[in-house]
C-alpha cells in the first residue's frame, strides 16, 4: 500500500532511475513495477514524470534507448545506461549520501544553546 | 519469475522508417498503460476497471505525451545531425581514396580550381580595398565629394571655392559638416636635411567629416581657419615616426614650415589616410579676400560632406538645386541656377577615391566571374564524364539498398572535398598575386597598398568554393540519380539513349558556355591591348624624351616675391653651364605632375560678355623663356617670352591654340588684351595646346606668363639634355646646394616616366585580363577536346559499323568533325553575341582610340578561337577513324 507520507523529494527520480538502469536495460513500466516491488509498493513514482524525466536523460546522453520486442511480442522502448550515465551515476550517489549524512548530522546533534 | 515483462529485450524491434517522433511516443505510452492493464487484471480486475485504475494512476496522458515529444524531438534532431556528420566523414574518406587513386586527374582539377578561386579572391580583395572601404571611417556611405561642374566650358569634375565651402556648411539641415581640403607641400626644417612633405589645408569641419580622432593630442576645428589661430598642425603616423622619431611628448611642441613656426595639436592614427599622401594637416587660413566674391571662382578645394542620415542622395541632389537658386539670389550676375553652365554634383566618397581605378576594378570583377563558370563547367564535365564509368559502382550500391540519397550525398562531398582542396590553394595563389602586386609598378596607386587577405576576404573564398562545388557537383549528382540499375549491371550503361542524350547534353552545354566565355574575354583583352597601344602612341602635344623634371620650392619667410626671380635666374644659369645639358627652363605646373593646376575666370575687355553669363575660365601657369623650347612645343603666333618680359616691363601672356579657338575663334589673338591674373595682360603668341594630365584627354584653355612677372614661390625645373636625364639629378642637386643649402630638391623624375606612369591602370587592366583570357582559353579547349574525345568513345560501337559498313576512316574523321565543329561555332558565335550586347558597353568608359565593337579585332579574336578549336576537335576525330570495327564489334 502506497505510504502517501512517503512523497518522493524532488531531485531524487534521476537518483532512483539511474540506479534502477544501471542493473540492466528496463522499459518504464518495467522500471516503475521494479521499485514498487522492492520498496513492497510504499513508494511509488509519480508516472507522469517517469517518461519526461527518462527521455530528459536520454537527451543529455545518459541513457541510450532501443526498441525490442518483448516475450509477449510486443513493441516497447527500452533504456540502458551509457559510460556517461554511469558516471552520473556516481556523481548522483555521492551528492545523495553527503545529503543523508548531513541530515543525519542535524537529526542526531544535540540541542541549540 | 517477477511480473514485468522481461528486462532485457528478446529481439531487437525495428520501427517502421519514418515514423515520426509523436507516433514513437505515444507507441511508448500505450505499451505502458496496456502493461498496466494486464498487471491490473492479472491481480483480478476486470478489464474496465484495469484501464480506469492505469488511466488514473498515470494522470493526464496527453499533457505527458506532449511534454514528452518535445524533448524526444530535439533528442532525434541531434541524433540525426550525427549521424548525418558519421556518414559526411566516411563519404569524404571514400572520395579522398578515389581521388587519391587517380592522381592526374585529380591535380587537374583542383588546379583549374585553384587558379578560379584564387583569381576571384584576389579580385574582390582589390575591389574591397579600393571601392567599397578605401579609408577607415565610420558611415562612409555618407561621405560625398562635391564637385563642380562647367560644362559649357568643358571644365568637369573640378573643385569648389572657399566660400562655396562656407556657403554650405549653413546648410546644417542636409550636412552634419562640410570640408574643404586643399592639398599643398611644405618644407621642414630644423629636424635635420630641409624635407618636403605632403600637408593637407583643410577648412571646415573636417574632424567632423571624417570622425577624425587624433592617436594623441586634438585636432582643430574650423576656428582655427581664422587669421592668426591657423598656426598649428596635426602630424600623420608615419610623419611622427620619420620627422619626430615617434616622440611621446610630441604634442604642444613647435615645428618649422616654410620657415613659419606651427605648434603640434597631436597626431593621426597609423590607418588615417584622406588625402592618401598627406603627411599632416593644418587649417586653411580664410581671410576676408579670400571669401569675397571675386574670389569664387578660385576653384582650389576638395569639398567633402557628411550628410545626415536618412537624406537619400536624390534628396540630396534637390536639396543642393535649391541651395543654388539662393546662391543666384545673392550673386545676380552668377548662373548657379543655370546647369548647362554650373553644376554641383555629389559622388559618394568611395567612387571619387577609387578615381581611375573603378572601371578596371568593375571589368575584372566581370572577368573574374566568367572565369569562375569557365573553371565550373570544366570541371563539372569533368566529374560528369567519369560517372559513366562508375555506373556500375553506382548501381551495385543501388541494388543493395542504399537509397538515392546516400548516393546524392557521396557525390556531393566528393566535390566539397575536391572545392575546398581547390579553394585552399586557390587562396595561397590569390595572396601571391596580391603580394605579386603591391611590388610591382602599379604599386604607385597608393590605394592598392591596404590590398590584403583579410576575414571577410577569406570568407568571400570559403563562399565562392561552396558555390563552385554546388554547381559542378550538380550535375554528376543528378546524373547518379538517374543510372538505372539493370542496364548498369549488364554493362549497357553507356548505351542507354535516354540517360546518355540528357548528359551529351549536358556536355554539350558546358562546351558552348565555356567557349562563349573564352570570348568575351579575349575580345576584352584584345580590345583593350589596342586601346592601350594606341595611347602609347598618343601625342600628349609636347616631347617627352631626354628630359628631366623636379621642383624646387621657396619659403616666403626668406624670398619676397621680388626676390624669387633673383634666386630662379641664378639657377637657370647654373644649370644651363652643367655638361651636356641642352636647355634648361621653369614651369609653375610640370605636365603629368601633381603640380598645382588651377582654373580661374579671365575676361576679355571690350569684347560681348558670353551667352547665359557664363564666365571665361582657363589655366595658369607660368613659364621661363626657354620653356616651349624645352618639351617641345612649337610656337604658331606671334613670339616666345624673352628676357626682357621681366617685372616692371608691360605684362605680356602666351595663350594656347585651345584658347585661341574657344574665345577668339577665327582671329588672331596676337595683340589683343586680357584679364585673368591682372589686368591689361597683352597677348604676345599662342602655341600648340598640351595634355597636363591624361593622355587623350581634351585640351583644357591655358594662359601662360613669364616667370619674372609671376613667380611662385615653387617652380618646376626642366632640364633637357643629350645624356641620359636620370644621370643630371646629382648634378642639378648640387647646383642647388651651392646656391641655398636649405632649399630641398625633390619629386625628380623623367618626363617620359610621368607620362607612361599616367597609364598604369590602364596597363593592370590589359595584365590581368590577359591572363584571364589566357587561362579560359586553356581550359576551354582542354574541355572541348575532352568532351569530344569522350562523345567519340561512347560511340565506338556506331563508329565501328558505319566502317564495317564501308565507311572511309576519313568520312570517319568528317562525322565527327563536323559535330565538333558545329559546337564550336555556336559556342564562339554565343560569345560574340554576348560582347557585343553587353561586354562592350562595359568596356566603353576603358577604351581609347578604337571601338569596344572594333570589326578588327572581333574579326581576329574569332578567327584565332575557333581555328584553335578546330585543332582540338581534329585529334579526337582522328583517332576515331583509327577504330578497328572488327575490334569494336567483337567487345560487346
Amino acid at each position: 500500500m502506497a505510504d502517501p507520507d512517503l512523497e518522493l523529494v524532488r531531485g531524487t527520480l534521476d537518483l532512483l532511475l539511474l540506479r534502477t538502469l544501471s542493473w540492466g536495460p528496463m522499459h518504464g513500466l518495467g522500471i516503475v513495477q521494479w521499485i514498487e516491488d522492492v520498496t513492497h509498493e510504499s513508494l511509488q513514482i509519480e508516472e507522469g514524470a517517469l517518461y519526461p524525466a527518462l527521455h530528459r536523460m536520454e537527451q543529455k546522453g545518459w541513457l541510450e534507448a532501443e526498441w525490442g520486442l518483448t516475450e509477449k511480442n510486443r513493441q516497447g522502448k527500452f533504456y540502458r545506461l551509457t559510460a556517461r550515465g554511469r558516471s552520473q551515476l556516481a556523481v548522483e550517489l555521492s551528492k545523495w549520501s553527503r545529503y543523508t549524512s548531513a541530515v543525519g548530522l542535524v537529526l542526531a546533534a544535540e540541542g541549540t544553546r | 519469475m517477477t511480473r514485468h515483462e522481461g528486462d532485457w529485450p528478446a529481439r531487437r524491434a525495428f520501427r517502421v522508417k519514418g515514423s515520426g517522433v509523436r507516433e514513437d511516443v505515444d507507441a511508448e505510452l500505450r505499451f505502458h498503460l496496456e502493461g498496466r492493464v494486464e498487471e491490473l487484471m492479472l491481480k483480478g480486475l476486470s478489464r474496465e476497471d484495469a484501464e480506469a485504475e492505469a488511466q488514473r494512476r498515470f494522470g493526464d496522458a496527453k499533457r505527458v505525451g506532449a511534454e514528452v515529444e518535445v524533448i524526444a524531438g530535439s533528442t532525434k534532431r541531434r541524433q540525426n545531425l550525427g549521424e548525418l556528420w558519421l556518414a559526411v566523414i566516411r563519404d569524404a574518406r571514400l572520395a579522398g581514396r578515389g581521388l587519391l587513386a587517380r592522381p592526374g586527374y585529380t591535380t587537374v582539377v583542383i588546379i583549374t580550381l585553384a587558379l578560379a578561386v584564387g583569381a576571384n579572391t584576389a579580385v574582390y580583395s582589390a575591389v574591397r580595398s579600393v571601392l567599397l572601404r578605401p579609408i577607415p571611417v565610420d558611415g562612409i556611405d555618407r561621405l560625398f565629394a562635391l564637385r563642380v561642374d562647367m560644362p559649357k566650358l568643358e571644365l568637369l569634375n573640378t573643385q569648389l571655392s572657399a566660400g562655396d565651402v562656407v556657403d554650405l556648411r549653413e546648410r546644417k539641415d542636409v550636412f552634419e559638416g562640410v570640408t574643404g581640403v586643399n592639398a599643398s607641400n611644405m618644407t621642414v626644417t630644423g629636424t635635420g636635411e630641409p624635407r618636403r612633405i605632403a600637408v593637407a589645408r583643410t577648412m571646415g569641419d573636417f574632424g567632423v567629416v571624417f570622425g577624425a580622432r587624433p592617436a594623441i593630442g586634438t585636432f582643430y576645428d574650423a576656428n582655427a581657419s581664422q587669421p592668426g589661430n591657423h598656426h598649428v598642425v596635426v602630424l600623420s603616423h608615419r610623419a611622427w615616426h620619420e620627422l619626430f622619431g615617434a616622440d611621446p611628448a610630441i604634442v604642444g611642441k613647435p615645428v618649422t614650415l616654410n620657415d613659419s613656426t606651427y605648434r603640434v595639436l597631436g597626431v593621426m592614427p597609423r590607418d588615417f589616410r584622406f588625402p592618401r599622401t598627406a603627411d599632416a594637416w593644418n587649417p586653411f587660413p580664410l581671410s576676408a579676400q579670400s571669401l569675397s566674391p571675386q574670389r569664387r571662382g578660385t576653384l582650389n578645394m576638395t569639398g567633402v560632406a557628411r550628410v545626415r542620415t536618412g537624406i537619400s542622395e536624390e534628396q540630396l541632389r534637390s536639396q543642393i538645386r535649391a541651395e543654388m537658386k539662393r546662391w543666384k539670389e545673392r550673386f545676380p550676375q552668377s548662373s548657379y541656377d543655370d546647369e548647362s553652365v554650373y553644376r554641383l554634383r555629389p559622388v559618394p566618397l568611395t567612387d571619387f577615391l577609387a578615381g581611375q581605378l573603378r572601371p578596371v576594378l568593375l571589368v575584372l570583377l566581370g572577368a573574374v566571374a566568367a572565369v569562375l563558370l569557365i573553371a565550373c563547367a570544366n570541371v563539372g564535365s569533368l566529374q560528369l564524364m567519369r560517372t559513366t564509368g562508375r555506373a556500375r559502382e553506382i548501381a551495385v550500391r543501388a541494388a543493395l539498398g542504399a537509397g538515392r540519397w546516400p548516393i546524392v550525398r557521396q557525390f556531393l562531398v566528393e566535390s566539397l572535398v575536391l572545392a575546398t582542396l581547390g579553394g585552399a590553394l586557390g587562396v595561397a595563389f590569390g595572396s601571391v598575386a596580391l603580394g605579386a602586386l603591391a611590388r610591382s609598378d602599379v604599386a604607385r596607386f597608393e590605394v592598392l597598398h591596404d590590398v590584403q587577405l583579410d576575414g571577410p576576404v577569406l570568407f568571400f573564398a570559403v563562399a565562392v568554393t561552396l558555390m563552385s562545388a554546388l554547381i559542378f557537383g550538380v550535375m554528376p549528382a543528378w546524373r547518379a540519380l538517374q543510372v538505372n540499375a539493370q542496364d548498369a549491371l549488364r554493362g549497357a550503361a553507356g548505351r542507354s539513349a535516354s540517360a546518355g542524350v540528357s548528359r551529351h547534353r549536358f556536355l554539350q552545354g558546358a562546351v558552348v558556355v565555356q567557349l562563349a566565355l573564352t570570348v568575351v574575354l579575349l575580345l576584352g583583352s584584345g580590345v583593350l591591348v589596342r586601346s592601350l597601344s594606341a595611347l602609347l602612341t598618343a601625342d600628349p602635344g609636347f616631347r617627352t624624351e631626354q628630359a628631366l623634371t623636379m621642383q624646387v620650392s621657396l619659403p616666403s619667410t626668406r624670398y619676397k616675391r621680388d626676390e624669387r626671380y633673383g634666386l630662379y635666374d641664378r639657377l637657370l644659369t647654373r644649370l644651363r653651364a652643367l655638361p651636356g645639358v641642352d636647355v634648361v627652363a621653369l614651369t609653375s605646373t610640370v605636365p603629368f605632375s601633381d603640380m598645382l593646376l588651377d582654373s580661374s575666370p579671365f575676361n576679355v575687355p571690350g569684347a560681348a560678355p558670353l551667352p547665359d553669363g557664363q564666365s571665361r575660365h582657363a589655366n595658369a601657369i607660368a613659364v621661363s623663356p626657354d620653356y616651349f623650347r624645352a618639351i617641345g612645343v612649337s610656337l604658331l603666333k606671334g613670339r616666345a617670352f624673352t628676357d626682357d618680359d621681366r617685372a616692371g616691363a608691360p605684362p605680356v601672356v602666351i595663350i594656347d591654340e585651345q584658347l585661341a579657338n574657344q574665345y577668339f575663334p577665327g582671329e588672331s589673338a596676337v595683340g589683343r588684351v586680357i584679364d585673368h591674373f591682372g589686368p591689361g595682360l597683352t597677348v604676345v603668341g599662342v602655341v600648340r595646346s598640351v595634355n597636363q594630365l591624361e593622355l587623350g584627354a581634351a585640351y583644357k584653355a591655358t594662359v601662360y606668363y613669364p616667370y619674372a612677372q609671376m613667380p611662385f614661390s615653387w617652380a618646376g625645373i626642366v632640364v633637357k639634355s643629350r645624356l641620359p636625364p636620370a644621370s643630371l639629378a646629382p648634378g642639378v642637386r648640387a647646383a642647388l646646394r651651392e646656391i641655398d643649402p636649405d632649399l630641398p630638391l625633390y619629386d625628380v623624375e623623367t618626363l617620359s616616366n610621368r607620362v607612361s606612369g599616367s597609364l598604369g591602370a590602364r596597363k593592370l587592366a590589359v595584365g590581368v585580363l590577359g591572363s584571364f583570357a589566357a587561362l579560359a582559353l586553356t581550359l576551354a579547349l582542354l574541355g572541348t577536346y575532352g568532351v569530344l574525345s569522350y562523345s567519340t568513345s561512347q560511340r565506338t560501337r556506331e563508329l565501328g559499323i558505319r566502317m564495317a559498313l564501308g565507311a572511309r576512316p576519313a568520312d570517319v574523321v568528317n562525322l565527327v568533325l563536323r559535330g565538333g565543329v558545329t559546337l564550336a561555332a555556336v559556342g564562339v558565335l554565343a560569345g560574340v553575341v554576348v560582347y557585343v550586347s553587353i561586354g562592350s558597353r562595359v568596356l566603353e568608359a576603358l577604351v581609347y582610340g578604337v571601338s569596344p565593337t572594333d570589326a578588327v579585332t572581333v574579326a581576329i579574336g574569332t578567327a584565332v578561337l575557333t581555328f584553335a578549336a578546330v585543332v582540338a576537335c581534329w585529334l579526337p576525330a582522328w583517332r576515331a577513324s583509327t577504330v578497328d570495327p572488327a575490334v569494336t564489334l567483337r567487345a560487346e
